[in-house]
C-alpha cells in the first residue's frame, strides 16, 4: 500500500506545505487528552514542588548544563579551588545539621544487592542544606573548565569568556582548551565529533563519526566508540591529536562509553546489536589493556567511572520478575560492590575518587532536586543539597558545582558548595542576556 | 527563608483558571506534542510535565501576553530537552522510515504514521519548525519568537524540513511500489 498522502512532484513548495499541514491536522484528529488531565497535572505539579523544597525560582525551561572536567587545562585558575569548606563569608541560607551519619552496611559480592545503603530515605546525611538563590554570596568563577548550553540557540559558553555557537549539540565535554562536541540530527547514538576550540577556525577539521564521549580527568585524553562496516572500536584521541584504538568492537553493535578507569581502560555500555534497538539493556564492558572487551558480570548498564578512586557504577541486572534496576557502585579491582540504591543514581564522583554525587532516580525528566555527596572511603552521605539542579560536578576534592534549573531561559546561575555544607554562586560565571550569555572577566 | 509554594498558596480562583485553561488546550497540547515527539505515551508525560510547571508558575503564565505561546514553547523547549537526555536514558530512537519492514509497509497503514515517521526522520529543531509553521499555522515571526532563532532560520529550516519530509515520503511510496510489485 502507498502512503495516501497528496504529492505530487509538480506540487509547488507553498501547495505541498499547505497539503503537509492538512496531512498534520487530519493524522492528530483522533488524538485527545487523557481523561483527567488537570488533575494529573495538580498532582505532578506536587510531586515537582515537593521535590523543590527551597526556591521559587521556577522550572527547567531553559536547562542550563554544566559539565566539568576536573584537573583541565583551566585548573587552578580560581581560588575557589584551594579555599577549602565553610569559609566565614560564604552564605548558606538554611542548613540544618543532621549530624547522624549513616553506616554504610559492608558490601557483599558483584552483582549482588547490597542493603543499608539505599540513598536518602534509608542514609541521614550529616549536613543538609537548602539553597535559595537569591540569599547567597557571590564567590569566583568555577576553577576548572566548564561549559554551559544553553537551548534552544545551543551556545556553548566555554570558561573564562569565550563563546561559540555549534548547531544543534547532542553533547558537550571540555577537552583541552576548549571543548568535545557531539552532534547527531537524526537522534541516534552515532553523530558527528569535533573539537571545538577557541577563536577563529578553533574547530577540528577531522570531525568524526562516534558516540558522546568521555574525557580522562586530565582533560587531555578523550574517548568514544566509532563504526564501521568491517567492525567497530573504541577508540582515544590524546592531546596531539592522534587517534588509536582501545578496543575494537564486534560489527553491528553499538558502544556507548561511560567512564575512563585509568590506563586507557574504560568502562561502556553496549547496546543492542541492531539498529533502531536503543542502548541499554546489552549490559556493561570494559576494555582490557590488550584491547578486547571484558563484560561486568550482573550489571546492564554503565554509569560513570573514576580512575583514581577506581571506581565504577552501573546498573544491576533486575532480579527474576523484577523490572526495576537499581544503581551499584563497585571496585574495579574486583568487581565487588562497595554501595547500592535503589532510589539514588550515581551523577559524578570527585577527581580523587574520594567523594560520590548522586540524585533521586526518579527526577529525571523535572530536574534533580536532592542531590547527595557520599564519602567514599566509608558510604557515609556527608552533606544532602536541596536545590533543582540540571548537573551537578565536582570543582575539585571539597567542592561540588551545581547547574541550576531556570525560568525563563537565560536566568539560571552555577552554585558551588562545599562539603561542609556552606553554598554560594559562582557569580563571575555568566550572566544571562536576552540574547544569550556574556562571560564576566576574570 | 520564607518561601511560598505555588501548590500550597494556590487558591480556588488560581485552580479553576488553570483548569479552565487546560480543558480548553489539552488537545491541541497533546497534539502538538504528538507530531513532535511522535509517540502517544511521551506526548502524554511531555504534556503532563509542561503543565505542571506552567501550574507552579501560573501567576506568571497566565500573565503573559499569550499564555498559549508561552506554554508552547515550554512544550518545544522540554521535548528538546529530554531528547538532550536521551542519552543518558538510554530512549534514543532512530528514523522510522528506515526502520519498518516490508511487512508493515503492505499493511494497511494510516496516513498518520507516513506523515509522523516523515516528520521523526527530521533533526529535531526542522521538525519543530515545520509543526509550528504548517500545523500550528504560527506566523514565521512567532515560530522564530517561539524557537529564540531569527525569521531566516525558520524560513530555511522549514524550507529544508519540507524537502525531507517529501523526500521520505517518496522514499516510503517508492517501497510500498516495490513491495506490491514483487508480491504480484
Amino acid at each position: 500500500m502507498s502512503p495516501r498522502f497528496p504529492d505530487d512532484a509538480n506540487l509547488s513548495e507553498e501547495a505541498f506545505a499547505r497539503s503537509l499541514g492538512q496531512a498534520m491536522r487530519d493524522s492528530v484528529d483522533s488524538v485527545h487528552a487523557s481523561q483527567g488531565l488537570p488533575e494529573a497535572v495538580r498532582g505532578k505539579a506536587r510531586r515537582i514542588q515537593r521535590r523543590r523544597t527551597a526556591t521559587t525560582m521556577g522550572v527547567g525551561l531553559a536547562v542550563v548544563a554544566i559539565a566539568v572536567s576536573a584537573g583541565s587545562l583551566f585548573r587552578g585558575q580560581g581560588e575557589a579551588l584551594d579555599r577549602g569548606p565553610a569559609q566565614p563569608t560564604v552564605s548558606t541560607v538554611v542548613t540544618t545539621d543532621g549530624g547522624l551519619p549513616t553506616t554504610g552496611a559492608p558490601t557483599t559480592s558483584a552483582g549482588t544487592a547490597t542493603q543499608g545503603m539505599s540513598g536518602t530515605s534509608g542514609a541521614r546525611p550529616a549536613r543538609v542544606v537548602e539553597v535559595s538563590l537569591d540569599r547567597l554570596a557571590g564567590g569566583p568563577a568555577p576553577g576548572v573548565s566548564y561549559i554551559a548550553l544553553t537551548p534552544p540557540t545551543n551556545r556553548l559558553v566555554l570558561s573564562p569568556g569565550t563563546r561559540v555557537e555549534v548547531g544543534l549539540a547532542f553533547s558537550v565535554v571540555p577537552y583541552g582548551s576548549g571543548a568535545l562536541v557531539h552532534t547527531s540530527p537524526d537522534l541516534t547514538d552515532y553523530g558527528t565529533l569535533a573539537v571545538v576550540g577557541r577563536g577563529p577556525g578553533g574547530t577540528d577539521p577531522s570531525a568524526r563519526s562516534a558516540t558522546v564521549p568521555v574525557v580522562d580527568s586530565a582533560g587531555r585524553v578523550a574517548f568514544w566508540a566509532a563504526s564501521a562496516s568491517s567492525g567497530g572500536a573504541i577508540e582515544q584521541r590524546g592531546a596531539d591529536g592522534s587517534v588509536l584504538v582501545t578496543a575494537a568492537t564486534g560489527v553491528g553493535k553499538t558502544y556507548l562509553v561511560a567512564g575512563h578507569l585509568g590506563d586507557g581502560v574504560v568502562l561502556a555500555t553496549l547496546g543492542a546489536a541492531s539498529a533502531g534497538d536503543s542502548l541499554g539493556a546489552g549490559g556493561a564492558v570494559v576494555t582490557t589493556p590488550d584491547g578486547r572487551l571484558r563484560s561486568v558480570p550482573g550489571m546492564i548498564q554503565a554509569l560513570t567511572a573514576t580512575a583514581a578512586g577506581q571506581l565504577y557504577a552501573g546498573l544491576r541486572t533486575p532480579a527474576a520478575g523484577s523490572a526495576a534496576s537499581c544503581a551499584e557502585v563497585r571496585r574495579a579491582a574486583d568487581d565487588v560492590a562497595v554501595w547500592s540504591s535503589c532510589k539514588e543514581l550515581p551523577q559524578a564522583f570527585s577527581p580523587s575518587g574520594g567523594l560520590m554525587a548522586s540524585a533521586p532516580s526518579t527526577s529525571v525528566g523535572a530536574g534533580m532536586t536532592t542531590v547527595t555527596v557520599w564519602d567514599t572511603q566509608t558510604w557515609q552521605a556527608v552533606l544532602q543539597v536541596k536545590l533543582a539542579v540540571a548537573n551537578v560536578a565536582f570543582e575539585n576534592d571539597t567542592t561540588l558545582l551545581l547547574s541550576v534549573m531556570a525560568e525563563p531561559p537565560g536566568q539560571g546561575a552555577v552554585v558551588r558548595c562545599s562539603v561542609a555544607g556552606a553554598c554560594e554562586l559562582a557569580e563571575t560565571a555568566y550572566r544571562s542576556e536576552a540574547s544569550g550569555y556574556t562571560l564576566l572577566a576574570r | 527563608m520564607s518561601l511560598t509554594s505555588p501548590v500550597r498558596r494556590a487558591s480556588r480562583a488560581y485552580d479553576e483558571d488553570f483548569t479552565a485553561w487546560v480543558l480548553a488546550r489539552q488537545n491541541g497540547l497533546v497534539r502538538t506534542a504528538y507530531l513532535l515527539c511522535g509517540d502517544f505515551g511521551r506526548a502524554e508525560d511531555l504534556v503532563q510535565t509542561v503543565l505542571a510547571k506552567a501550574y507552579l508558575s501560573w501567576d506568571r503564565v497566565s500573565q503573559a501576553s499569550s499564555p498559549d505561546a508561552y506554554v508552547r514553547r515550554m512544550l518545544v523547549n522540554e521535548n528538546t530537552s529530554w531528547w538532550r537526555r536521551a542519552w543518558r536514558s538510554r530512549e534514543v530512537s532512530v528514523a522510522e522510515v528506515r526502520d519498518w519492514s516490508e511487512d508493515s509497509l503492505a499493511d494497511s497503514v494510516a496516513d498518520r504514521e507516513f506523515v509522523v515517521a516523515a516528520l521523526r526522520a527530521l533533526p529535531e529543531r526542522q521538525r519543530a519548525a515545520v509543526v509550528l509553521r504548517y500545523y500550528e499555522d504560527l506566523a514565521e515571526a512567532e515560530v522564530a519568537e517561539i524557537l529564540g532563532c531569527s525569521i531566516g532560520t525558520v524560513k530555511s529550516q522549514c524550507s529544508r524540513g519540507l524537502a525531507s519530509v517529501r523526500a521520505s515520503l517518496r522514499e516510503i511510496a517508492d517501497r510500498a511500489v516495490h513491495d506490491e510489485g514483487g508480491a504480484r
